[in-house]
């Protein structure tokens, strides 16, 4: 056995494009315990249990049976991302509440998750752990950052030389090439 | 079947016996060497007794058949300087400068715990507590120099010390020279008793109410963490000064070292703690629970947060309380989670909401300090900064913090536009 640390160490958010996150089709679990966390494996090969997001929130829709429960999409020029905040959650709840207008530039921090409907199509969603509103400039180095770090993933799966590569390209055979054009696109969005 | 005979190892106990052979010479006393070998080695070959115990059973029967107080004549032996002392079990002199002298109050076992110096180094020492009849130790006091006989080295957790046993004697003699040795490196600390140069970088909240001061400090080479205890009654250490710390006593907790400070002088000395410093470009993704408009206990030294009721865990109830701003957060480059503390000025500097202004938010609005954290919150979560801080394993310190510039980091990033504007928007 390994040594067991005793401090908890928070995860690192990811950084996904949109277009790139809604075409996750896997998740794993490292440990077998409960309360382990779930990753989202990505196509570029991201493993993400946390992602930082930022765009425009596009719509906003608050349902309260059977219970309370925000839903919205947040667009990042790439594509939407489904945001939920239910009520186990009460501050993500409030944070939600408190962005007034909708479209508005938003920054949320959430949980990655992946369903699987009975049709066997599979939908991805992030649970809001914070959103609070920013602005264009927020947007557009989130980006760039996304862009780095995604092109960051595609040069390790190029390699293909580590065990993760291999098995992410066996499950994806991801467009490499497609997501570097996509990266481009996306920072080609940007207006200075 | 023939058993085969178990080899053993056969302990040499001549050093041993010439030791004790020398200690009744002293005294006139002649003993036959191959008669105290023969005992010596049945004690630890055939009894397996250890060989220092073995050496005292010894020297004491004959003390007693001699009718002589043998240990007294150890004042003969060559007083070793403190560096030399690396064995445990090793019978020996020293003369220094007493640094710390503590009572020991919990047990009746120990008399004293006292740190002893020389020019070369110094060393831990306990004084057991001697029973009635037996001779008396003297109560060891700082500052005057002391001469402690015939005592054994011990080695416990890696730290070694001196064991004032029954044989043992202090005296006290007159002031020697002790030039101030050269400060050890923080890099270099390890289990024992060093001197250090060090920069006060942070001080933390101590929740105990033993510890004076608690945070770190810091020279060319690292950073370490500090504890100044109460009972040690020092002045305090300002952050951002330097001091030459003596004596310190360094312990390792967790794989990590910190030392606990004893007397320490002002040096003017310029010390630049570069190492540590780091400068990380990331999102603050969280704005944690203790973070904004605070207030600090006011009692002297003290500076804990304290509840909105003015609750200090260690003052109690008090009267009075002196406003600060913090931010307690993440900044989170993608890679690593880093736990950051803010202090004051950069969080008015991050937020542009000024001390005075928080104070008028706080006293005229309904939510009073909430609507500060809401306020700074809203300004400054999911937003992109330029961090400069001093590092720590588990936090860092912000000393500086700068709103992330886009151009600078397309520079960074190296991306840029090969087209204008492309409409790429659609659900996947």
């Amino acid at each position: 056995m390994t040594e067991q640390k005793q401090e908890f160490i928070r995860e690192a958010a990811k950084r996904i494009f949109a277009k790139e996150f809604n075409m996750s089709k896997f998740d794993i679990k490292p440990d077998d315990d409960d309360k382990a966390p779930t990753f989202v494996i990505t196509p570029t090969g991201a493993m993400a249990n946390r992602v930082l997001i930022s765009g425009i929130l596009t719509a906003k829709e608050k349902k309260t049976e059977p219970n309370v429960m925000y839903t919205g999409k947040l667009n990042d020029n790439t594509g939407n991302f489904s945001i939920t905040a239910s009520h186990f959650n009460p501050t993500a709840q409030q944070m939600m509440s408190m962005v007034k207008e909708v479209p508005s530039f938003v920054t949320v921090v959430g949980k990655p998750s992946i369903y699987k409907r009975d049709d066997g199509r599979i939908f991805t969603s992030i649970r809001v752990e914070s959103i609070v509103v920013t602005d264009k400039t927020t947007r557009d180095l989130w980006i760039l950052d996304t862009a780095r770090a995604t092109l960051d993933r595609i040069a390790i799966m190029k390699k293909n030389e580590d065990d993760w590569s291999k098995g992410v390209t066996e499950q994806y055979k991801p467009d490499l090439a497609g997501f570097e054009t996509l990266v481009q696109n996306a920072v080609n969005t940007i207006v200075e | 079947v023939k058993f085969k005979k178990e080899e053993t190892v056969v302990i040499d106990v001549t050093d041993t016996t010439n030791r004790i052979l020398d200690l009744f010479k002293a005294k006139s006393i002649d003993l036959k060497s191959a008669k105290i070998s023969k005992e010596m080695s049945d004690l630890v070959n055939v009894y397996g007794m250890n060989i220092s115990e073995a050496e005292r059973t010894i020297t004491g029967k004959y003390a007693k058949e001699n009718n002589v107080i043998i240990y007294t004549n150890a004042r003969s032996s060559a007083i070793r300087d403190i560096n030399t002392l690396k064995t445990s079990n090793e019978w020996v002199t020293v003369e220094g400068k007493c640094i710390s002298a503590n009572k020991v109050a919990n047990t009746n076992k120990i008399f004293m715990k006292v740190v002893i110096a020389d020019r070369t180094g110094a060393i831990p020492v306990t004084l057991w507590s001697r029973k009635a009849g037996e001779p008396m130790l003297p109560e060891m006091k700082e500052d005057k120099w002391y001469r402690i006989s015939n005592v054994v080295t011990n080695l416990y957790n890696d730290v070694l010390s001196l064991s004032v046993v029954k044989t043992g004697e202090i005296e006290e003699i007159g002031e020697k020279d002790i030039a101030d040795s050269e400060p050890t490196l923080v890099k270099d600390v390890g289990v024992g008793i060093f001197n250090l140069k060090c920069k006060v970088i942070q001080l933390f909240e101590s929740k105990s109410d033993k510890i004076a001061q608690v945070g770190l400090i810091g020279d060319e080479s690292g950073i370490i963490k500090f504890i100044a205890w109460k009972s040690a009654n020092l002045p305090a250490v300002e952050v951002g000064k330097a001091y030459l710390f003596t004596y310190v006593q360094s312990q390792k907790y967790n794989d990590k070292y910190s030392v606990t400070i004893n007397e320490f002088a002002s040096t003017t000395d310029e010390i630049t703690v570069p190492s540590k410093h780091m400068e990380i470009i990331g999102n603050l993704v969280s704005i944690k629970a203790g973070s904004g408009l605070i207030r600090r206990c006011t009692v002297e030294g003290c500076g804990r947060s304290i509840s909105r009721q003015n609750y200090c865990t260690i003052h109690e109830m008090q009267t009075d309380f002196k406003y600060d701003m913090r931010i307690k957060g993440v900044i989170d480059d993608g890679i690593t989670a880093h736990n950051v503390i803010i202090t004051l000025p950069t969080v008015e500097k991050m937020s542009g909401i000024l001390l005075a202004d928080a104070i008028k938010i706080a006293e005229t609005n309904p939510l009073g300090a909430d609507e500060v954290f809401y306020r700074i919150t809203n300004l400054c979560l999911g937003r992109y900064f330029v961090i400069k801080g001093s590092a720590y394993p588990d936090r860092v310190f912000v000393n500086d913090a700068d709103k992330l510039d886009y151009k600078e980091f397309k520079k960074i990033t190296d991306l840029h536009q090969t087209a204008k504007q492309t409409s790429i928007t659609g659900d996947a």
